[in-house]
């Protein structure tokens, strides 16, 4: 189905679409510019009122899990939600090793690939008890930071026979992970934090491996900071959203023709019903539908026979979180931060320009 | 300040540059004149002009206009200093929702240059007003939304505890 093909019975109908609706067509995805603002359209009236966007506006939680969150953003202009994503991957301070002193590493993997990969560990410190330091600090203070220690050191296993060839039974401590760190409490922190809260997610995640006579010793800081500054700090695993997808059937498909329909779709989007002697396709539920277009692979069902579309206006966003905070707590910081922003320069023009 | 001497001393050409990249130390006469980055209109061309910027003089200020000199309140490119496509595409859509508004759009002039440029164009109010007003709606749709949030979570956890 190319533009041209797409056909409408009217100009209203098509100025409906176009504001409403994404239409896939076999080679291009049409309508995916915005165009409602104001002087645009004759007829609407696109200018911003709050009001309006307060009855447009819905959410609605599908999925909340300890480190994952799926809802839906209905209502909203796509840089909302753009807004939001940028925020939750750059934006929303964690703590994460920033300053890893090294007194000695004689395992194989070299110092600064060593201190990248702890700096990568995610911790589950909440970030808003602690302050940035500041720039010209290197010893750091309780405030702003969190101290730990890795002191392993790899020996031979005294209970190893000699056909003994696994290293599980010929080490002990070849394999250095998130557990051997050891969080040493600056000033008054024991009082405020437990060990378990301010450690790291997940106390198997390898960090290095070793052989006897091997030996890490390393005191690291811990500090606060943001995506912006590296990759390491950003609380989200993956901040995404995608548009609600729509199937709409315009003739009945029945038989084999109906079955093939099904296999273009993901699972559970069509389904086939019984219609006397045949077997009719209908539509289940788009909404986990990958958008594959593969519909238009077939000569008799790329024509007037489906209609993909995706809704405008309905965000399917999807947060994991690294675990330092929960997801849903994630997206009401990313909203505090977005609301900091404006007021941040609404003071500065109160302040006069 | 006399441009031509000072274009011959190579030592002080590398001094002030290096002030108003923010590589070096800037002495009096480099921290009153900073680079600033001016479209001429017609040409795809940019052209660096020696402009002198008095709010970032006082350098905690994030909000500034470019090309002061013009006069038309209506008219009026503002400068945000560490802002990207975060808040600009935001505050764009918001601001383009004002039937006032004539034009609005936003560019980063430089990748390593942290800073954003935000161009109003209106019919009648101030461009002043119709950012104010943008900045406003956007603070109030964001206040709303986490409220929105906040209120879905809880019942969304209320609706699990009853299954």
């Amino acid at each position: 189905m190319s533009k041209s093909k797409v056909k409408y019975s009217s100009s209203k109908e098509y100025i409906d679409e176009s504001r409403n609706e994404l239409v896939l067509t076999e080679f291009e995805v049409l309508n995916a510019e915005a165009t409602d603002f104001p002087g645009n359209h004759h007829g609407f009236d696109d200018s911003w009122s709050f009001e309006k966007f307060k009855k447009r506006l819905k959410i609605n939680i599908v999925r909340m899990e300890n480190m994952e969150i799926e809802f839906d953003l209905i209502g909203v202009d796509p840089a909302i939600p753009n807004a939001f994503r940028r925020i939750l991957l750059s934006d929303i301070p964690t703590m994460a090793f920033d300053k890893v002193f090294m007194f000695n590493n004689t395992s194989i993997i070299q110092d600064e690939v060593l201190a990248h990969r702890l700096g990568l560990i995610p911790l589950k410190a909440d970030p808003r008890l602690f302050e940035f330091r500041a720039e010209d600090d290197d010893a750091g203070t309780p405030e702003d930071t969190l101290e730990f220690e890795l002191k392993v050191k790899c020996s031979w296993n005294p209970q190893r026979t000699k056909d003994h060839t696994n290293p599980e039974h010929l080490y002990r401590d070849f394999r250095v992970l998130t557990s051997h760190l050891k969080w040493m409490p600056l000033g008054g922190q024991k009082d405020i934090f437990t060990p378990d809260a301010v450690g790291p997610v997940d106390d198997k995640i390898l960090i290095a491996k070793m052989r006897p006579g091997h030996e890490l010793d390393i005191k690291l800081h811990a500090m606060k900071g943001t995506g912006r500054e590296h990759a390491k700090f950003s609380p989200v695993a993956t901040a995404f959203y995608r548009l609600l997808p729509q199937v709409k059937l315009l003739k009945e498909v029945e038989g084999e023709a109906a079955q093939r329909l099904q296999k273009c779709f993901s699972p559970g989007v069509i389904d086939l019903v019984d219609s006397g002697e045949k077997k009719v396709a209908k539509v289940n539920d788009a909404r986990y539908d990958i958008c594959s277009r593969n519909v238009f692979r077939h000569e008799d069902l790329k024509e007037d026979t489906v209609k993909l579309t995706r809704a405008r206006d309905h965000f399917i966003f999807y947060i994991e979180s690294t675990g330092a905070l929960a997801p849903e707590v994630l997206f009401t910081e990313a909203a505090k931060i977005l609301s900091q922003k404006c007021r941040v320069f609404l003071d500065e023009l109160k302040n006069g320009l | 300040m006399d441009v031509d001497n000072v274009l011959k001393n190579t030592k002080l050409v590398k001094r002030y540059l290096d002030c108003l990249l923010d590589r070096g130390r800037c002495e009096k006469n480099g921290k009153d004149w900073k680079v600033q980055p001016v479209y001429s209109s017609g040409s795809s061309a940019i052209s660096f002009n020696f402009l002198k910027i008095s709010e970032f003089a006082m350098e905690n200020r994030r909000l500034a206009v470019a090309r002061e000199e013009e006069q038309d309140d209506r008219m009026k490119t503002f400068i945000f200093k560490g802002e990207g496509h975060t808040l600009g595409n935001a505050i764009r859509t918001i601001i383009l929702k004002n039937p006032d508004v004539i034009f609005c759009g936003y560019t980063i002039p430089h990748p390593s240059e942290n800073k954003l440029h935000l161009r109003i164009e209106t019919k009648s109010i101030s461009a002043v007003d119709a950012l104010r007003e943008g900045l406003e709606q956007l603070q109030n749709l964001s206040d709303h939304i986490l409220k929105t949030f906040e209120t879905a979570v809880v019942d969304y956890k209320s609706n699990q505890m009853e299954v």
